[in-house]
């Protein structure tokens, strides 16, 4: 009896594990299959519009297409590699990973942000202005 | 007698599973952290990347499907390193070690194209000390790429320990860490693919 219900309970969890493991197997699948299409379409707009010159393009429209190109691979590898799915299982993770990009845009665009206003008012024509400013408000 | 053997099992079961969610949790909070790391790296970059003092520009040493070539190596290596978790599940000592050389040889591959780009550059005296771009790109690429040779040194240990010991609770623990530092490698060089060589080259 004890014998029997043991390698039942034994053959269920088997057939439960081929199950996982072959979901998980086709979730990799997918998920290398779609980076590659992702990889391979910015490769590609960035050859057609830079290298080959076979289009007139702007540069922020290509720029913004090999970025939303980036963040779609970065969701389909958050999804089908790390298993990152709002799940209970996984709401921790997926919390310090939303501080976790939280931070990094406010260090990349303030660092931007703060660089290209310093390039923009030190540029020798500023200067110059700023500084006959001064010159004209001290003779005042 | 016979009935409390699948009770213990059941739940010293349970309890690794809870063990192998808390060393996941942990090493995905490490993970985060050092995304703050290359967070603070392509910031740097992204200041530094028009300022070639008169040494190369992007466009000058960036090569398309030199780079391309790259990428795909590590993306397979990638999907490889997830396909030998699928073989941990399924406890098979030869999946894991045999789907983990293939991570192995494909990610030495990637840091051996990287270090003949980065060899190409300095003879060609487009080393850090050029310009402050140079440094920016050799900063960010280089620290990606030292994780990864710490990755290949680890992995090496594993399919070595994995081959002695089987897998036991705690190689299925550090196996779980290094896939996900895997994925997390791929993740990163995505942006670095993204913004530094295709932004770089339009």
């Amino acid at each position: 009896m004890d014998t029997t219900e043991h390698t039942q309970r034994g053959r269920i969890d088997s057939g439960q594990a081929q199950r996982a493991a072959r979901h998980a197997v086709r979730s990799y699948a997918i998920g290398y299959a779609l980076s590659i299409a992702g990889t391979l379409a910015a490769a590609g707009v960035v050859y057609y519009c830079a290298i080959a010159h076979r289009v007139a393009y702007s540069y922020p429209i290509v720029v913004a297409v090999i970025v939303a190109l980036a963040l779609f691979q970065l969701v389909v590898q958050l999804v089908f590699f790390l298993d990152l799915n709002g799940r209970p299982s996984s709401r921790w993770n997926l919390t310090a990973f939303v501080f976790m990009a939280i931070i990094v845009s406010i260090v990349v665009a303030g660092s931007l942000w703060i660089m290209s206003n310093l390039d923009y008012n030190m540029t020798p024509a500023k200067m110059n202005a700023y500084m006959l400013n001064q010159v004209q408000n001290n003779s005042l | 007698m016979h009935t409390t053997i699948p009770a213990r099992h059941a739940a010293s079961r349970e309890e690794e599973r809870k063990a192998l969610d808390k060393v996941s949790f942990g090493f995905w909070v490490y993970l985060m952290s050092d995304c703050l790391l290359f967070g603070t790296l392509f910031a740097t970059y992204a200041v530094l990347r028009g300022n070639a003092f008169g040494g190369p520009t992007e466009q000058q040493i960036f090569n398309l499907p030199y780079v391309l070539v790259e990428t795909l190596l590590l993306l397979t290596s990638s999907f490889t390193s997830g396909i030998a978790m699928v073989a941990l599940a399924r406890r098979s000592v030869r999946g894991v070690i045999g789907w983990l050389s293939a991570t192995w040889v494909l990610g030495a591959s990637f840091l051996g194209m990287e270090i003949a780009e980065f060899t190409n550059l300095i003879r060609a005296g487009a080393g850090p000390q050029r310009s402050g771009f140079l440094s920016a790109y050799f900063t960010l690429v280089g620290t990606h790429g030292t994780h990864i040779a710490i990755g290949l040194i680890w992995m090496l240990v594993l399919i070595v320990y994995v081959a002695i010991r089987g897998l036991t609770d705690s190689s299925a623990r550090k196996l779980t860490a290094l896939a996900l530092f895997w994925h997390f490698l791929d993740i990163v060089w995505i942006f670095i693919f993204t913004i530094v060589y295709l932004m770089g080259i339009i």
